[in-house]
């Protein structure tokens, strides 16, 4: 933390609420290194704090949504420097509520991370550098989810997990892809959940939760993965997971590995009656996975 | 004074060359632990049957009985992996547990049946349970299956064979049933590898 006592110019952005659309497109230079953001928002409170000095740049930002009547935020930003160019930016468009932080340093080592988060609403978010891309692309139904992305002139990652804990008598449901453009090949995973309601008698709740991982450690290893699970209730569950990839002789383009899982509610007399069912009590977990993994 | 029995039994790797463009790898594993009672007998049997040609079918059971049992372990795992001459490897699997917790000691049979069909990619898994009496009848029959849909089956069946059963509802409430089923496949090829599957984990018990 040294270039911090070492500052030659601070300097401070705050922008207040604003109900109408804000656009905003920063450059940073120190030394061989610059810096360049672009950010639009809409209906979104922000503050952005850069620091520049002889010795490097850090920045941090971050935004919350004014109110519940729905947000949106881009944000692109782009280092450049003698190590190459890194490259984050999230899109996201929440119907109710959103927030975001992110940072970048820029010295010895360069390092962009974003760190977001909404309910229902759409999202793509996603991360280069020199030798690799990881983007995801989401769908969100009255679930929640966050997601870090992280890169370096080394190295890139994509941590996500979302969730589904509400009791709330609400159909719900996700899409989420997610994509690694790694050695001249692309690989990606396509997972698609629904939850929907078809008994009226009851309202046990269906939980679920999914995960993504994504790294790419260096010039020879990366890998990917999504898991996504359920304790199904007394709606009827759809899952589905599908991987494809820009190599032909690893999957087969017409029968790509595919995984899907459907789970009815179980049915329930509706006349009242105590019977041995009223009395058994079946907890179903399903959990589809798929990963692609590349060590060259 | 009770008693505990495991076994572990890890099984078959057989290889071969199924046709011209293949080798082929063949590994099946089971375990077993039982808690019991002063008289615990175990069989256990192993049924295998394999047909080899550019693809691969295979049934895999096993089995096990047990008498004066408080819980009991069962699991079994079967892989298939296909070498490609072109040095692409193709891996189909499937794993079973069955863990039965009982309220008192009781004699017990559990199978557990794996199909594999690499030509449709298909993977079935059925597992058994049935739990009998003193007077040898049978108290508790449950066939559960990793298909999909198999929810409502599954209680069905539970409810017909458990009307009438020779436990009182006080028992049944120290009953638990978990069944868990996984169906891992993987392809690699190049030094990138797909890996994918399901999960489907079963617990029942009585509230």
């Amino acid at each position: 933390m040294k270039l911090f006592t070492l500052l030659l110019l601070f300097l401070t952005l705050a922008v207040p609420t604003a109900s109408g659309d804000v656009c905003l497109s920063k450059t940073y230079y120190s030394g061989a290194t610059v810096v360049h953001e672009e950010v639009f928002l809409h209906n979104v409170d922000y503050v952005n704090i850069v620091s520049s000095g002889l010795g490097g740049m850090a920045g941090i930002s971050s935004g919350v949504s004014a109110d519940e009547t729905g947000s949106t935020f881009s944000d692109y930003i782009t280092m450049k420097s003698n190590g190459g160019v890194i490259h984050n930016w999230a899109n996201v468009q929440a119907e109710k509520e959103l927030a975001w932080s992110r940072e970048f340093i820029a010295s010895k080592e360069n390092s962009i991370g974003i760190l977001y988060g909404l309910g229902t609403g759409n999202a793509n978010a996603g991360c280069i550098n020199p030798f690799a891309t990881i983007e995801e692309d989401l769908t969100l139904i009255e679930n929640i989810y966050t997601g870090t992305i992280q890169a370096s002139s080394h190295g890139l990652g994509l941590d996500g997990s979302g969730l589904r804990l509400s009791e709330e008598d609400t159909d719900s449901g996700f899409e989420h892809d997610i994509q690694l453009t790694f050695a001249d090949n692309w690989h990606k995973i396509d997972s698609e959940f629904s939850s929907v309601k078809e008994v009226e008698s009851k309202a046990t709740p269906v939980i679920y939760a999914w995960d993504t991982h994504a790294i790419v450690e260096d010039a020879s290893k990366a890998g990917f993965s999504v898991n996504m699970r359920t304790v199904a209730g007394d709606r009827d569950v759809k899952m589905n997971m599908v991987g494809s990839t820009s190599m032909p002789d690893l999957l087969d383009p017409n029968n790509p590995p595919n995984e899907s899982a459907t789970i009815k509610p179980i049915k329930t007399e509706d006349d009242g009656h105590t019977t041995l069912e009223d009395l058994l009590n079946t907890i179903v977990t399903e959990e589809l996975y798929m990963s692609f993994n590349v060590d060259l | 004074m009770s008693k505990m029995g495991a076994v572990l039994v890890t099984v078959v790797v057989l290889c071969g060359c199924g046709s011209a463009s293949w080798d082929w790898k063949n590994i099946d594993v089971y375990d077993v632990v039982v808690n019991g009672g002063d008289a615990v007998t175990l069989d256990s049997d192993y049924i295998q049957k394999l047909e080899i040609s550019d693809e691969f079918q295979k049934t895999y059971l096993t089995k096990i009985t047990a008498t004066g049992v408080n819980d009991a372990v069962l699991h079994s795992s079967t892989y298939l992996e296909q070498i490609s001459d072109d040095g692409s490897i193709y891996t189909t699997g499937s794993e079973i547990y069955q863990i039965l917790n009982l309220p008192d000691e009781f004699d017990i049979y559990l199978e557990q049946g794996h199909g594999i069909d690499t030509e449709s990619g298909s993977t079935d898994m059925e597992a058994i349970a049935n739990i009998f009496g003193s007077e040898g009848d049978e108290l508790f029959n449950l066939v559960s299956s990793c298909s999909d849909d198999e929810v409502d089956n599954l209680i069905n069946d539970m409810l017909e064979d458990s009307f009438g059963l020779g436990m009182s509802i006080d028992e049944l409430r120290n009953l638990q049933y978990n069944i868990q089923y996984n169906n891992p496949k993987s392809v690699s090829k190049d030094g990138v590898t797909c890996t994918w599957g399901e999960k489907r984990n079963q617990v029942i018990t009585v509230v």
